[in-house]
């Protein structure tokens, strides 16, 4: 059984994370799947599955950016 | 009329006087000026003849010096060509090379300035989003768009996972 975690600065609606385990089980099979809330986030959601950590929060985007403009210079 | 002796031979003696002081005094003094002037006419022929050929060897010095002076002056005008031909691309080559470094110069100081522009432009940018961000990291998302953000992020990760 896969571990997915979901990490968010507010408490995922039940619609969305139907409609999320849905998908990660028809990709993966049965799962396990764990939303946390974190309140020192600014907004997005962070996926970790297995070892992989998906990073959609907001801060974590502005960092991809600015590391990927800093490294254009 | 009898035949006298005596006068004719007095006249024969006559005749001999005259005849020999004619040629005493006039056929020798003549026949030494026409000699003198046979002479005379002689050398000035000769003089003449002497003339004409110097005047032949003068204008076949003249011809030979006139066709050498011709051929010199082509041969002249000929290298004249040659080098200004040369010359001519010389300069151009000289004025292409030039033209292809200063082409080559102007094209290296656009893109260094294309570069500098575009590292200032980047530069400013990153500048900007750090700015933004630090705007951004101080503040929280309303719900709403949260939660919108929230099933953006979670399309994306799918296709990621």
């Amino acid at each position: 059984m896969k571990k997915i975690t979901l990490i968010s600065a507010s408490k995922i609606e039940p619609k969305t994370l139907a409609a999320f385990k849905k998908a990660a089980t028809k990709k993966y099979g049965e799962i396990e799947l764990d939303a946390q809330v974190n309140e020192a986030m600014i907004g997005g959601v962070k996926v970790i599955v297995g070892s992989k950590a998906i990073d959609m929060t907001v801060a974590g985007r502005l960092a991809q950016v600015k590391e990927q403009l800093l490294a254009q210079l | 009329m009898d035949i006298q002796l005596p006068q004719i031979l007095f006249q024969l003696v006559n005749f001999s006087v005259v005849l020999g002081a004619l040629v005493y005094l006039l056929y020798k003094p003549v026949q030494k000026i026409l000699d003198e002037r046979a002479e005379k006419v002689a050398e000035s022929q000769a003089e003449v003849d002497k003339i004409a050929t110097e005047k032949e060897q003068i204008e076949a010095l003249k011809t030979k010096t006139k066709r050498a002076a011709e051929k010199e002056a082509a041969q002249i005008l000929e290298e004249a060509n040659k080098e200004a031909i040369k010359k001519k691309q010389k300069l151009v080559a000289e004025a292409k090379s030039s033209l292809q470094a200063e082409l080559k110069k102007a094209q290296e100081n656009w893109q260094a300035e294309r570069k500098q522009l575009l590292a200032d432009s980047q530069k400013q940018m990153v500048e900007a989003v750090v700015e933004v961000s630090g705007m951004v990291l101080g503040k929280k998302l309303n719900k709403t768009a949260d939660q919108k953000l929230i099933g953006k992020g979670l399309d994306e990760a799918l296709k990621q996972m």
